[in-house]
């Protein structure tokens, strides 16, 4: 049954008890005549009374009997005195039997909330996370040894603690900020939202090491739907990102492997045109001035090529280091189409679009940036030797700095899509393999975003996306 | 005197490598692509194969596979990734060079090379 409101249910229930124990006094006078004055029958009303509306309209059933028998006690007896003690005998082990049964069957009801209280604190506490139940003011009322050993207090000392000052205590962090009071997932939890699997970082006392951790959090609502507090529960991966860390690390490791494999196999290349070169000139001494100029040619271009080799991998290991300034991504992208314009200029059917809106500035190294740029614009141009369309876009976002760079070309094929950003990966056949990586390595060494989306056929788009900086920290214009 | 197939996709290295066999007495024949040396290897006839592993358009394997399919000659596998070349397997090439190879020492081997299979094949008459 549902009731408007409490104070007007509690109402009835009291004038439910009155109704009961009037009934109950009308039976007792209503058998009076025949068996004498039986005030034990009064007894189920204030059981009634006691189950359904509790101890107020229990005591209040008393009170209507006692006053009801009062004035049935001033009935002469009308019934002989052996009738009377008999009845009474009789009626004693019905009405006894029937309480017996009310309270026996409380008791077992209340055996399986305790047993179900015991399970569920079992189960809480066989839980690896650590789960807190919060009360609505955002105290903690229940918590699993997970969440005391996470926290570092003892049970009571958690108990204590506030929301507020538990987040204090455990230095509740996003990846790089503090968490503010009503972002805390108990706080929203409570306001009725529901938290799942979000990052944050806790540095609990004493040690402040850094736990990378998972947290959800839901609100536990009452009967009538009103929330009666908020269950958080807090999972541990720290041991899970520093596994994947290491992956990442072997994998950066295979990558550099195969870099240097490919330096090897290049500079090989280089030195064997050199020793080619060299045994020709040794084992043909009579040849014409002619023919050594264009041997000696060769080995001049073999140099050229190891020293490009070395160039590229000099810019790529120094990628991102450079001294970072106030950058305008526009003019970056402006100065990267200028210095393609040889490369795309003369290719029949290419137009080149540009989408060049005012953004504001980013912090970074300018040439590093023109860099990753002018690789990008290159890459789309290689993509359509048949023409298409190149397209060059920047805008302002909230708070980033977007950019990107449109071929209509090919595509990269989906099997060369996991590997693209890996050093010395190329599909060219004359690709250094170092293009995209170098432009990966200064796009997340300037706390940036670089992605793609590639459909076979359709061609490719690479984002960069670069945090803009604050309008206090940038400057009027820009040198 | 023999009739050599040379094949590497670098223009300046092929020039090189015909130079420095042609000086040891040789008729060299370059080729820059699988396909052509393919084409090559049917039309006329040679008496052995010095080919790169990596070629612009396929892996040396079709090159020492077509030389096999006409005759035992020499087929000499000169290349960045011998690793790579000695694992593709059948048909193996008589003899895989690391780059860079010293001119000398690939004239010596090619000659040897084709010594021994002229033997084999006078033997055989």
């Amino acid at each position: 049954m549902q009731f408007a409101s409490k104070p007007r249910r509690k109402l009835v229930l009291y004038l439910a008890a009155v109704v009961v124990s009037w009934l109950a006094i009308a039976v007792v006078a209503g058998v009076q005549p025949y068996v004498g004055f039986l005030p034990i029958l009064l007894l189920p009303a204030v059981a009634v009374a006691e189950h359904y509306g509790g101890l107020g309209p229990g005591v209040l059933s008393i009170m209507m009997c006692t006053v009801g028998s009062l004035l049935l006690m001033r009935v002469p007896l009308s019934v002989p005195e052996e009738v009377h003690s008999l009845t009474n005998l009789a009626v004693f082990p019905a009405v006894a039997a029937s309480l017996l049964w009310v309270m026996h069957s409380r008791r077992q009801q209340q055996q399986l909330g305790e047993e179900r209280r015991v399970e569920l604190s079992t189960l809480l506490e066989s839980m690896p996370e650590a789960v807190l139940i919060f009360d609505p003011s955002g105290r903690p009322v229940e918590v699993n040894s997970a969440a005391v050993a996470f926290t570092g207090l003892t049970r009571e000392e958690l108990l204590e603690y506030s929301t507020a000052r538990l987040a204090r205590h455990l230095a509740v962090q996003t990846e790089d900020q503090p968490v503010d009071f009503p972002n805390l997932a108990v706080t929203r939890a409570l306001r009725g939202e529901v938290v799942r699997n979000e990052s944050r970082v806790f540095s609990p006392p004493p040690d402040h090491n850094r736990i990378q951790a998972v947290v959800s959090a839901s609100s536990l609502r009452g009967r009538q739907g009103e929330i009666i507090g908020a269950l958080v529960v807090v999972r541990d991966v720290t041991e899970i990102t520093q596994l994947q860390q290491r992956v990442a690390d072997t994998e950066r490791h295979l990558a550099i492997g195969q870099m240097a494999a490919g330096i090897a196999h290049d500079f090989n290349n280089v030195l064997d045109t050199i020793s080619q070169a060299v045994g020709v000139l040794e084992i043909r001494p009579e040849q014409s001035v002619e023919d050594r100029k264009v041997v000696l040619r060769m080995i001049h271009n073999a140099v050229r090529r190891g020293t490009e080799i070395i160039t590229r991998v000099q810019e790529y290991i120094r990628g991102g280091t450079g001294q970072q300034a106030p950058v305008d991504v526009r003019q970056m992208l402006e100065e990267a189409l200028e210095l393609t314009r040889p490369l795309w200029r003369n290719v029949p059917g290419l137009a080149v679009v540009q989408e060049l809106r005012p953004v504001s500035p980013v912090l970074a190294n300018a040439a590093d940036l023109r860099r990753v740029f002018t690789n990008l614009i290159i890459n789309a141009i290689q993509a359509m030797p048949q023409g298409g369309q190149l397209t060059v876009h920047c805008e302002q976002n909230t708070g980033t700095v977007a950019a990107w760079v449109g071929d209509t070309g090919a595509g990269i094929p989906p099997e060369a899509q996991k590997k693209i950003f890996l050093p010395y990966y190329t599909t060219k056949p004359a690709g250094t393999g170092l293009g995209l990586s170098t432009a990966q390595k200064i796009v997340l060494s300037q706390r940036g975003k670089i992605r793609f989306s590639s459909e076979p056929g359709q061609g490719t788009t690479f984002w960069v996306e670069l945090p803009a900086m604050a309008p206090e920290q940038a400057p009027a214009r820009i040198a | 005197m023999a009739r050599i197939l040379c094949v590497d996709d670098e223009p300046h290295v092929v020039t090189l490598k015909c130079a420095i066999l042609q000086q040891a007495g040789h008729t060299v024949t370059a080729s820059t692509s699988a396909r052509d040396a393919i084409e090559k290897l049917q039309a006329s006839a040679f008496d052995a194969v010095v080919t790169d592993w990596r070629l612009g358009d396929a892996d040396g394997r079709v090159v020492v596979e077509a030389a096999k399919r006409h005759s035992a000659m020499p087929v000499v596998v000169v290349s960045g990734y011998v690793a790579e070349a000695f694992q593709a397997a059948e048909p193996l090439a008589d003899l895989y060079l690391e780059k860079p190879v010293n001119p000398e020492e690939l004239v010596t081997i090619v000659n040897e090379l084709l010594k021994t299979s002229q033997r084999a094949a006078q033997r055989q008459d």
